[in-house]
C-alpha cells in the first residue's frame, strides 16, 4: 500500500464530523444536565425515597453512559420501552472513550479507539449511526530507541512477537472459552500460573524480553508476572486463537479507526436518547436491589426503578454502596477485581505527517523508556500529523509542558528535528484525570478468575451486570462493551415482561 | 495472503540475522562498514543487552515481580511525575507496613487495595526489600516555590517532622522518607490524613494535620518534595 490513506467505504451514511456538529452535540447534551438539576424540569422518577410506589418507578435504570450502557438504552427504546433513565457520574459522554478536540472538526483519541477483525459488534454500531471507519497507518518502518541507539525496522504492522511461541499459545487458548475461562477443563493449571512463569520456561532472548513485556502491558495492562495466563489465553480465545488478531495493527484488533474518534459512538447515541441521560449523577448508594423497587441515590436526587443495568466495570461497582450488602463472592470480587492498569496517552499534533515521507510509521519503542508505543494516529485526510502515544505514566514529569517537551525529544530522536516542534499537545492520566475510569484493561491476575470468576455474570435480585469486562468475546475492548450492551438489554426487557406477566 | 508474506521472525531474532550477530561492530568503523541502518541495529541489539543486565542485577531475573510497579512509581521506584509515590529509598518496614494496610483495609486506595490482595506475603515483602534498596534519585522534575518552601521549612519545623521522620526526613522503620517525595502526592496524603480517608492508628499524623490550613499543606508539601 502506497502513502495515500484510502478511506474505507462507511456507505451513505458516512459522515465528517464538523467542528460545529460536535460542538452542537455537546450543547445538546449539556441542555439535559441542565435540565436534569433544575427542579421544575426533573422527571417524575427524581422522587424522595419516602414516595411510596407508583408511576415513580422506572422500569429500568441504567449506571454509566460509556458504549455498553448507551447501547442498552438505544436497545430498549427500540423494543418499545421507554420507561427508563440512564446516569452518568461524569459531566460527559463515552466513558474509556474520550476525544481530544483538535480544532476544525478533527480529533485525537485518549482513550480505546480501535475496531479489528471478528469485532462485529461494535463495527455494526458505527455503520448503524452512519459513522465510518478508516485503516490506522502502519506502512513503513518501526523506530526502536534504547538509551542512545536508535534503529528503523519494518515489523509487519505488529509488535515483532516471536510467531513460534505465540503459536504456542494459540493452541492452548482453544480450550479457554473466552466469555467464561473459569470452565476450561485445564483453568487449575492455566490461573495457576502466570504469563511470566509460562514463558520464563521459553529461554526469551532479552530483545524479545523487552518486546513480550511491552506487547502485554500495551494489550493486557500489565507486567508478565503479573497477568493470569488464564487470562491471557482467554483474550487470545476472543481473537479466535490467532494472536496477530489478538495484538498487531494489520489483521489485529487495532486495524481500524474510527471516523471523528471513537467517543462520536457515545455522542451520537446520547444525542438520540436526549434527555434520559442524566450527567454529573454519580451514583452514591444502591437500596432494595433485593425485590425491587432498587432506590438509587445520586448526587442529584433518588431514582427508583424495577430493574437496574450496572454497565460499569465490577471496580467501579464497588464504588458504591449496597443496601443491604451484596452477596459475599461478588463482593469479594469487586474487592478485588484488579483495577491497577490505568493509562496515560499523549497526542503530538504536528502540521503533516512528516515520519511518512521517511519511509517510517509513526511507531516508536522505547524500552527502558516513557514510550511504551507510539504511532499514528493522523486524521484520514492528512490534515494534520498526529503522533499518540502509550507511556508509563511516571517516566514522564507531571507538568503538561514538561511532558510534551520531553516527549518532542524522544520524537525528534526517532523522526528528526520536525518533531521538536508540535502544534499542540494534549494528553489524560486517567487514573488522576477523575474517579470514574480507575483502569483501562483488567489485568486479571493468576487465581482470580477460578475463584470469582462465577461472580462476573449472574444477575442478583433486581441488578444486571453489564460493561466490556461481562462479554462474551473481547471483553474489555469497546466491541465488548457493545456486546454487553445489547445483552443487559435482553436480560432487562425478559425481566421487565417477566415482571408485568 | 499470509503465504505470500515473509517468514515471521521474532524482533530478537530480526536483530541477529539482520546484524549477522557481529555485535563486536558496534563502533564509528562499523558505520562506515556496514552502513548507519545496520549500526543501529548492533547498537541496538547490545542496548538491549545492557539494559536486561542492569534489570537484572538489580530485580533478580525477567520477568521481574517488580517490573507492575513500574508505569505508576517509575523505574526502580523513581517516578518522575508529581502525583505518583516515590518508592525507591523507602524505609522496608514502612512499605511492608503500608502493603499489609492495603490488604487489611486499613489504608484503601482503587488502585493499590486490589494490587495488594493480589500477592501474597512473600511477594509483597520481596517489593518492600526491592524498593527499599533501590537508590533514591534526585526530584528533578519538582520547580519549587521560594517563598513557599520557606514557609514550609518553617512549618516543618514548628510540628517537628523531624522527630518521627528524621533531622534530614531521610525516614525510619516504619516512619517514611519523606524528602524528595512527589509534590502532589504528599499534598494528597497531608489531606487525606486531615479528612481522615488516610488513617494513622498511631494518632500522630492526624494530629498534625488537624491545625494545617489548606495553604499550610501546599507550603509543607513545596518543602518536603523540594529536599
Amino acid at each position: 500500500m502506497d502513502d495515500d490513506v484510502t478511506i474505507q467505504d462507511g456507505g451513505a451514511g458516512q459522515e465528517r464530523v464538523s467542528r460545529r456538529g460536535f460542538l452542537g452535540m455537546a450543547a445538546s447534551v449539556t441542555a439535559a444536565a441542565t435540565a436534569a438539576v433544575l427542579p421544575e424540569a426533573a422527571s417524575a422518577a427524581v422522587v424522595a425515597v419516602a414516595t411510596g410506589e407508583g408511576r415513580d418507578v422506572l422500569d429500568v435504570a441504567i449506571i454509566g453512559a460509556g458504549l455498553a450502557g448507551l447501547t442498552a438504552a438505544r436497545d430498549l427504546r427500540r423494543a418499545g420501552c421507554e420507561s427508563f433513565v440512564v446516569l452518568e457520574a461524569r459531566d460527559r459522554v463515552g466513558g474509556r472513550t474520550l476525544n481530544h478536540d483538535l480544532g476544525k472538526g478533527y480529533f485525537s483519541e485518549a482513550g480505546g479507539q480501535w475496531i479489528g477483525p471478528g469485532q462485529t459488534a461494535v463495527a455494526d454500531l458505527a455503520r448503524e449511526l452512519g459513522v465510518g471507519t478508516f485503516p490506522t497507518y502502519y506502512q513503513g518502518k518501526s523506530t526502536i530507541l534504547a538509551k542512545g541507539a536508535r534503529a528503523a525496522v519494518d515489523t509487519e504492522g505488529g509488535f515483532g512477537t516471536d510467531p513460534k511461541i505465540a503459536h504456542e499459545l494459540e493452541l492452548l487458548a482453544r480450550s479457554v472459552p473466552s466469555g467464561a475461562p473459569w470452565k476450561s477443563p485445564r483453568a487449575a493449571e492455566f490461573d495457576g500460573m502466570s504469563v511470566g512463569d509460562w514463558l520464563a520456561k521459553k529461554n526469551i532472548e532479552p530483545a524479545d524480553q523487552v518486546g513480550w513485556s511491552a506487547g502485554l502491558a500495551i494489550t493486557g495492562g500489565a507486567s508478565p508476572a503479573r497477568l493470569s495466563l488464564l487470562h491471557w489465553l482467554s483474550m487470545v480465545n476472543s481473537a479466535e486463537c490467532n494472536y496477530d488478531r489478538l495484538e498487531a495493527v494489520k489483521g489485529g484488533a487495532q486495524e481500524t479507526r474510527i471516523s471523528g474518534g471513537s467517543q462520536i459512538l457515545s455522542i451520537k447515541m446520547a444525542e438520540a436518547l436526549g434527555d434520559k441521560v442524566r450527567l454529573s449523577s454519580p451514583v452514591l448508594r444502591i437500596e432494595q436491589w433485593q425485590n425491587g423497587p432498587v432506590a438509587i441515590h445520586t448526587a442529584k436526587g433518588v431514582i427508583r426503578a424495577r430493574h437496574v443495568i450496572m454497565a460499569l466495570s465490577p471496580a467501579l461497582c464497588q464504588q458504591i454502596a449496597y443496601d443491604p450488602p451484596l452477596p459475599e463472592l461478588r463482593r469479594e470480587m469487586q474487592r478485588r477485581w484488579p483495577a491497577f492498569a490505568p493509562g496515560r496517552k499523549t497526542a503530538h499534533v504536528y502540521k503533516k505527517p512528516f515520519w511518512r515521507e521517511k519511509g517510517l510509521n509513526g511507531w516508536i519503542f522505547q524500552p527502558g523508556g516513557a514510550v511504551l508505543w507510539a504511532y499514528d494516529n493522523s486524521p484520514e485526510d492528512l490534515s494534520f500529523g498526529v503522533i499518540n502515544a502509550f507511556v508509563q505514566i511516571s517516566m514522564l514529569p507531571s507538568d503538561k509542558k514538561a511532558a510534551e517537551a520531553q516527549l518532542s525529544r524522544t520524537y525528534a530522536q526517532a523522526f528528526g528535528e520536525e518533531a521538536l516542534h508540535p502544534l499542540a499537545y494534549h494528553e489524560q492520566d486517567w487514573r488522576k484525570a477523575d474517579p470514574w475510569t480507575l483502569s483501562c484493561v483488567s489485568p486479571m491476575p493468576p487465581g482470580f478468575l477460578t475463584k470469582y470468576g462465577e461472580a462476573l455474570h449472574p444477575p442478583i435480585g433486581r441488578l444486571i451486570w453489564s460493561g466490556s469486562e461481562t462479554a462474551d468475546i473481547w471483553a474489555g475492548y469497546m466491541d465488548g462493551a457493545v456486546r454487553s450492551g445489547h445483552k443487559a438489554a435482553l436480560q432487562a426487557l425478559r425481566a421487565v415482561a417477566t415482571g408485568r406477566a | 495472503m499470509m503465504s505470500k508474506a515473509p517468514k515471521p521472525r521474532s524482533l530478537g531474532k530480526r536483530i541477529l540475522l539482520l546484524t549477522g550477530g557481529m555485535l563486536l561492530a558496534a563502533t564509528a568503523a562499523g558505520a562506515i562498514l556496514y552502513g548507519p541502518e545496520l549500526l543501529g541495529l548492533v547498537q541496538l541489539g547490545k542496548q538491549f543487552d545492557a539494559i536486561t543486565a542492569e534489570n537484572t542485577r538489580l530485580g533478580g531475573p525477567w520477568p521481574r515481580a517488580s517490573d507492575a510497579c513500574v508505569s505508576c512509581h517509575g523505574v526502580n521506584g523513581n517516578a518522575q511525575a508529581q502525583t505518583y509515590p516515590r518508592l525507591a529509598g523507602q524505609p522496608e518496614a514502612y512499605l511492608k507496613k503500608q502493603l499489609q494496610a492495603f490488604v487489611s483495609g486499613e489504608r484503601s486506595d482503587p488502585t493499590m487495595t486490589p494490587m495488594a490482595l493480589s500477592m501474597s506475603e512473600r511477594e509483597l515483602n520481596g517489593l518492600s526489600a526491592h524498593f527499599s534498596k533501590m537508590q533514591l534519585l534526585p526530584n528533578a522534575t519538582f520547580h519549587a516555590d521560594p517563598a513557599r518552601v520557606k514557609r514550609g521549612e518553617a512549618l516543618a519545623k514548628a510540628n517537628n517532622c523531624a522527630a518521627c521522620h528524621g533531622q534530614q526526613l531521610e525516614g525510619k522503620d516504619v516512619y517514611p522518607r519523606l524528602a524528595g517525595q512527589g509534590y502532589s502526592y504528599l499534598q494528597t496524603q497531608l489531606t487525606r490524613f486531615k479528612s481522615g480517608v488516610r488513617r494513622d492508628a498511631s494518632g500522630a499524623m492526624p494530629a498534625v494535620v488537624a491545625a494545617l490550613s489548606a495553604q499550610d499543606i501546599d507550603d509543607l508539601a513545596q518543602f518536603i518534595a523540594s529536599r
